[in-house]
């Protein structure tokens, strides 16, 4: 007699499916056996717990396969480590940068005919400053007083009306963060070591050297060897090119992760100190593969391992001890106003001449002062889960190459968060241009979350960062992009039984919720949304009417739109230019409601 | 190869049936699924919180007529749901002993489909929750 299998049916899945399939295998296989398939049966108790069972793993497959794949997954810390795997890099830490004014007087020279020069400092990066509200942010670049770009005045006088200090004033960049040092003591080797940081809220490693003096370079990936310096130009041209950058080999290396706790580890190689003696890169023809113990091979594959030999991802530093500095945001809004710095919390200064003595120098010179002439502004909220989704696989897309619009944006939204962060963009080509100009339109974000225009720095930061992946004959302009403020006013019809207050209140909620998360520049306005939104609140019973309107006035955007010329025939969608961003500022008083 | 209609409980090794007895005929079936369901807490089934009468959960209750009143409309509510071939016919208490937490209840049913009344006569303690 054949063995014949009972069919199972694997498209079951769920507890109904299941149990109707287990009764109808009892009812085919085990008919003079069991026969009582009521809902009160110890039998039937007995196939709903099997059901049960089937159902809860039918449940954990399902959740675990939809996990691994980034179009499935629901989890935030899922789609991170995918977006990681697809070489997104993450930070949970918002970065504000911007420009500041900093301010010295100089004493007048002996011959009382112009400042002392002997006595004009250098501010140094690292000099530390604050807002207001308490925000430390840092000096990025020395600013040196000397400089030609410097604006000099008068600032007091004597008696006969010569002048007897100078007051100088230099921009310098500035980054949002305390600079923090933390030493740590590493004990025998360990491959692929993995250092957590014990501060919180980090947005940059700055250094990391060994108690040898050796410095170890952060870098994208371990099999990085070579990263990009800036070197101070010390050459005539200095004042048009302060830094030079130059490559660099670097055997001593980590990359840094953070992750959703705001954790953040310091991750090494596996390489040995004389694994720098060896050569940078392996010769080629070593790198084919040879098979030891067979006396014939089908192809000299290229063996990827060959290349790992040579310094197994950079040298992990061995008993001895790290002293890594890194910036921490000291608060959670690192946004600033305008003139919202002015404090100068500590300053690091030098004298150009090493004859003059600091001690006696610093006496002479009036204290620093700072104010910002621009906002300093950079992300304020953080990317949910379905914006890293969308910039991991667009940032995957683009393969660190600025070829279509969508490898634009997720070049620009990947830049570096010390670099400051761009809210939106919108990149199209310039019709009026004879090349292939491209315009490239971007907004950023105030301390209050609302949009506002991008700070020199930051389309500065942009243009350099973007010169990096775009194409050779691509040529850009960075734009600032315009705000139009709108607001909705609606007319809701509720339910008789119901308390009109809650529904209005519902309705305006769902509404706000609806719109919580920023246009994007160009985004049309669906009115048609409003209608279905206010539909779906629970006493609702119809909505009459939804009409958008500009909001102008104190706050709001001065950007001229017609809201009535862009709306479209059917009422339906409001037109947005590529260059302007619809924004709802104030949702609480943008967005009102009746209810009859 | 044994034959039966259902499991009978308790399971017991029987020289016929194997490693546990069956029920042969639709009686004693339609007896012990009415016992599973007046017996079973509501909430204890899976994936059916609305399954069974929880009758235990009287004798944690200040004992009244109205309490027997509920039960009585839970019994015939579950029945109807879950068991409607079954007529209630009458349901008496017997709370002599309800001091020591102890029920006694006897349920007069009646099988339509096989036009068949019996009895069911539960003994419900405190200390077997």
């Amino acid at each position: 007699m054949p063995n014949v299998k009972p069919p199972i049916s694997y498209t079951s899945r769920d507890f109904s499916t299941i149990k109707d399939e287990l009764i109808n295998y009892a009812k085919i296989y085990y008919p003079n056996t069991y026969k009582d398939f009521n809902d009160a049966s110890f039998g039937a108790m007995m196939i709903d717990m099997v059901a049960y069972v089937g159902d809860i793993l039918s449940f954990y497959v399902d959740y675990q396969t939809n996990e691994t794949l980034m179009d499935t997954a629901i989890e935030e810390e899922s789609i991170v480590k995918i977006a990681k795997q697809l070489g997104y890099k993450f930070n949970n830490t918002p970065v504000a940068t911007g420009e500041a004014a900093f301010y010295v007087s100089v004493p007048a020279n002996s011959a009382g005919a112009g400042p002392d020069t002997d006595l004009i400092p250098i501010l140094k990066s690292g000099t530390l400053v604050a807002s207001d509200s308490g925000a430390v942010y840092t000096l990025a670049d020395d600013i040196d007083f000397a400089n030609a770009n410097t604006e000099i005045k008068v600032s007091e006088v004597n008696t006969s009306g010569a002048p007897t200090k100078y007051a100088y004033k230099a921009y310098g960049t500035i980054v949002s963060g305390d600079l923090v040092q933390e030493t740590i003591d590493v004990g025998t080797f360990e491959r692929f070591l993995k250092i957590k940081l014990g501060g919180e809220n980090i947005t940059d490693v700055v250094s990391v050297t060994d108690s040898d003096g050796n410095e170890y370079y952060g870098v994208d990936y371990l099999s990085q060897n070579t990263v990009f310096r800036a070197i101070r130009n010390i050459s005539t041209d200095a004042s048009s090119a302060p830094y030079i950058l130059r490559n660099m080999y670097v055997p001593r290396r980590f990359v840094t992760e953070h992750n959703l706790d705001n954790e953040t580890h310091l991750q090494f190689g596996f390489g040995s100190e004389t694994a720098i003696e060896n050569k940078s890169f392996p010769d080629p023809s070593t790198a084919a593969l040879k098979l030891n113990g067979r006396d014939f091979f089908s192809d000299n594959s290229f063996d990827p391992s060959q290349i790992l030999k040579t310094e197994k991802m950079g040298v992990v530093p061995v008993n001895t001890t790290l002293t890594v500095s890194y910036r921490k945001n000291t608060i959670e809004d690192v946004n600033a106003a305008v003139n919202a710095i002015n404090t100068v919390v500590d300053s690091k200064i030098e004298f150009r001449k090493s004859s003059v003595s600091n001690s006696s120098a610093l006496q002479q010179i009036s204290a620093f002062e700072v104010d910002n002439e621009e906002a300093i502004v950079g992300s304020v909220a953080l990317p949910t889960a379905e914006e890293i989704r969308v910039r991991a696989i667009d940032n995957y897309a683009a393969q660190n190459r600025a070829v279509t619009k969508q490898d634009y944006l997720a070049l620009i939204y990947r830049m570096p968060a010390k670099f400051g962060g761009i809210k939106r963009a919108n990149i199209v080509q310039d019709a009026n241009s004879s090349k292939r100009n491209l315009n490239l339109y971007v907004i950023a974000e105030n301390s209050d979350g609302a949009l506002t225009t991008a700070s020199t720095t930051l389309k500065q930061n942009l243009k350099v960062w973007l010169n990096k992946y775009k194409m050779i004959n691509d040529t850009i302009d960075i734009l600032d992009a315009s705000v139009v403020n709108i607001g909705i006013d609606f007319e809701i019809i509720g339910e008789l039984e119901k308390d009109f207050t809650l529904v209005l209140n519902d309705a305006i909620d769902a509404v706000k919720a609806k719109y919580q998360t920023k246009f994007n520049l160009g985004e049309p306005f669906y009115i048609s949304d409003v209608f279905s939104t206010l539909n779906d609140v629970d006493g609702v019973v119809d909505t009459v009417s939804v009409k958008v309107t500009r909001k102008t006035g104190t706050g709001y955007s001065s950007t001229q739109f017609n809201v009535d010329q862009h709306t479209s025939r059917d009422g339906r969608l409001i037109n947005v230019p590529h260059n302007l961003i619809l924004e709802i500022k104030s949702p609480a008083a943008d967005i009102v409601g009746v209810i009859r | 190869m044994a034959t039966g209609i259902s499991v009978k409980l308790p399971l017991r090794v029987t020289a016929p049936d194997g490693p546990y007895g069956l029920h042969k005929n639709l009686v004693g079936t339609v007896k012990q699924n009415f016992k599973n369901l007046v017996l079973t807490m509501p909430g204890e089934r899976v994936m059916d919180a609305n399954f069974g009468v929880g009758i235990y959960a009287v004798l944690f209750e200040n004992y009244s007529n109205d309490v027997k009143e509920r039960l009585r409309a839970k019994i015939i509510e579950q029945v109807q749901a879950y068991m409607p071939f079954v007529k209630i016919r009458s349901i008496n208490f017997d709370d002599s002993k309800i001091d020591s937490n102890l029920l006694n209840v006897a349920i007069n049913y009646y099988i339509s489909p096989l036009n068949f009344s019996d009895v069911l006569n539960l003994s419900v303690e405190g200390d077997l929750i």
